[in-house]
């Protein structure tokens, strides 16, 4: 049985390679953030085409030099960027989720000290617990107002 | 009859009715992963588990599940998000920012007699008394620096070899003191000096204001010497003299040394930390090489690649390791300051690692000139020509002025490593911190590329390291890395476990 992995074409040299990413799967900030890590070894072009972005990917040293004397294949280095995918999606998505309550953290945290040009997002109490009249919950926050 | 019971799955939420709170990850090797939430608190857990947590994946019967509950990963409909719980946690960590600038470095001279191939000055011969701080300067400087509402302060002397001017110490230790005194703020003063010029004159004078001392040791007498020359080629054994007095004069824990890794010492880890142990030092800071300065000029002698440096510092680290297993306490200071960011509620105040930078915020630099700078490297920069980070001058400006310089508000834009690319979804960042100097120097880029920066290869390398040693299972590893972060010994902390 022989497997495609993912839809990759290489150059003649495998110092280069396109891959094909479907957008439903992996976000274009996701496809960016990954690709931010390797910049150091490897060149990138990212193209948006419908439903598929196209990341052609390059070697930043194609052949051997007296400081870099082992060159990894295009192909060796997929392994790491389909991982890297993956982590930058899963971050994607844990912002994306957390952003309102990351930012209600960080605004009750130094809300206090008087910086904030603005007052926080919501209330000094819970929203969630506030939001949630049926909770069992053990703990209840109380308002600063009700102390 | 017998009783039957429902399971206990009957009463537990459903699975994957949770909600996610804010949190990183990043894979420490194929088979574990580490969660960091956005207080820093972490959970070394099988590879996998965020894509498990993310996908709703996860059940309450779980063994993860009460420990990602309680350590602030998710919450259900059992359970808050605790919001201000985490809120004081958050501000916790950002403890080090209230009262601003703590640590105030006056160079009181160019002058030195020392041509360390490292150094980060353009040093000036002994004779040439114009690089000292003039008097109107020192004042200017002292008032600015008692302007910080910093209830607790630390005035650092430094050069060149600042004994060199030793009246200009004096004269600012008589108005930084009461100076401190009337604003009811402590004060601390340490001298970073080689000690070539110490005398028992200044050693009274610094046992009568308190003052502490710091130096410089490299290693073994080979490395010293070859690092550190001056005329007569023995900095070696003038610092070793030096320390003996200073120690004799004002006591043991009032003599820090510090060392610098060049090429040299890359290959003797074991030797420059068994000649700290010689000369009875309880802590050793491996430090990189600065990129600023003569450093860079003289490259060829001392520059190296951090990946050289992470061999070093591994290696250093397991020596030190065994040293205390020997039973001798000796600490390595970088370490303890990533183990209390990862290990405790606290941040540190360690000036040199902190989101946001320290740049100016916790420590400025008075030039023997009046210039102001943001860092020490800042006006290391500066000596090369760079005045990027000048961000005033004593004479001139006000300490509003120098806050809210084009320079430091320019700076302020890549201080803060919650913003930066690359950093703001990295696992680390509540344990790291941003250096838009750095980058500056190194990439012409405040802002700077993490994939191609030596502080960020430094930081990941020396955090994953360290999870995996406290990771590893081995006890004795595990007490001496928890002694240094609660500042006990061995024996107390051994003494305190069940075994």
């Amino acid at each position: 049985m022989s497997i495609e992995f993912g839809s990759v074409e290489f150059d003649d040299q495998h110092v280069a390679a396109t891959i094909s990413i479907d957008k439903k799967v992996y976000s274009k900030p996701a496809v960016l953030r990954a690709c931010y890590w390797f910049g150091k070894d490897l060149y990138f072009h990212v193209n948006e085409q419908d439903e598929l972005l196209q990341v052609t990917v390059g070697l930043r040293v194609p052949s051997p030099t007296l400081d870099q004397p082992k060159v990894r294949k295009i192909d060796d280095w997929l392994p790491e960027i389909y991982d890297a995918l993956l982590d930058s999606q899963l971050r994607v998505e844990i912002q994306a989720e957390t952003a309102g309550v990351r930012e209600l953290i960080v605004a009750k945290a130094f809300a206090e000290s008087g910086i904030l040009e603005d007052p926080p997002p919501g209330t000094f109490q819970d929203p969630v617990a506030e939001g949630d009249t049926e909770s069992r919950g053990l703990v209840r926050i109380a308002t600063k107002s009700a102390e | 009859m017998t009783r039957s019971f429902s399971p206990i799955t009957d009463f537990a939420p459903s699975k994957g009715r949770y909600r996610l709170l804010p949190f990183r990850f990043h894979r420490l090797n194929r088979q574990t992963e580490i969660l960091v939430n956005e207080c820093g608190e972490s959970l070394v857990v099988p590879l996998g588990t965020a894509e498990k947590v993310v996908r709703r994946k996860l059940c309450p019967v779980d063994d993860l599940y009460p420990t990602l509950k309680a350590k602030h990963f998710i919450y259900d409909d059992y359970s808050s998000a605790l919001l201000d719980v985490l809120a004081s946690k958050y501000r916790t960590k950002f403890e080090f920012i209230n009262g601003s600038t703590k640590l105030h470095i006056f160079v009181v001279t160019l002058r030195c007699d020392h041509s360390c191939h490292y150094c980060q000055v353009s040093r000036q011969t002994v004779s040439k008394g114009e690089f000292d701080m003039p008097q109107d300067v020192a004042s200017a400087a002292v008032n600015m620096m008692l302007q910080s509402p910093s209830p607790h302060i630390t005035l650092e002397l430094q050069g060149g070899e600042p004994l060199l001017a030793f009246d200009t110490i004096k004269y600012i230790v008589s108005i930084a003191k009461p100076g401190a005194a009337r604003l009811g703020k402590e004060l601390d003063i340490v001298i970073t000096s080689n000690l070539a010029f110490l005398t028992d004159d200044i050693l009274d004078y610094c046992k009568t204001e308190r003052i502490k001392l710091s130096t410089s040791l490299d290693g073994p007498e080979f490395i010293h010497n070859a690092n550190r020359p001056r005329p007569g080629g023995d900095s070696y054994r003038v610092a070793l003299e030096g320390i003996k007095l200073a120690r004799r004069a004002l006591g043991a824990d009032q003599v820090a040394a510090l060392m610098t890794t060049t090429q040299l010492s890359l290959q003797h880890p074991n030797e420059i930390i068994d000649e700290y142990v010689r000369q009875s030092f309880h802590t050793i800071f491996l430090r990189p090489i600065s990129p600023y300065g003569f450093a860079i000029k003289s490259g060829h002698r001392t520059g190296y690649q951090m990946d050289a440096f992470l061999d070093f510092y591994r290696a250093g680290l397991d020596h030190i390791l065994d040293v205390n297993r020997k039973g001798y306490n000796l600490v390595e200071i970088y370490t303890k300051i990533l183990l209390h960011k990862i290990l405790t509620p606290d941040g540190t105040g360690y000036v040199d690692l902190q989101s946001p930078s320290g740049a100016g915020l916790n420590v400025l630099v008075y030039n023997y000139d009046g210039d102001v700078y943001a860092t020490d490297e800042s006006r290391m920069l500066a000596e090369m020509g760079d005045y990027t980070f000048r961000l005033g001058n004593v004479r001139t400006h006000s300490r509003a002025q120098i806050f809210t310089s084009p320079a430091f508000v320019n700076l302020l834009q890549a201080a803060c490593n919650q913003s930066l690319a690359g950093c703001s979804d990295c696992a680390f960042q509540p344990f790291c911190g941003a250096d838009p100097v750095y980058h500056h120097a190194t990439q012409r880029d405040m802002f700077g590329h993490r994939a191609r920066s030596g502080f960020c290869k430094r930081n990941m390398r020396v955090i994953e390291h360290l999870i995996s040693l406290l990771h590893s299972g081995d006890s004795d590893t595990q007490d001496i890395l928890w002694a240094w972060v609660t500042d006990r010994n061995l024996a107390e902390i051994r003494a305190s476990l069940p075994r």
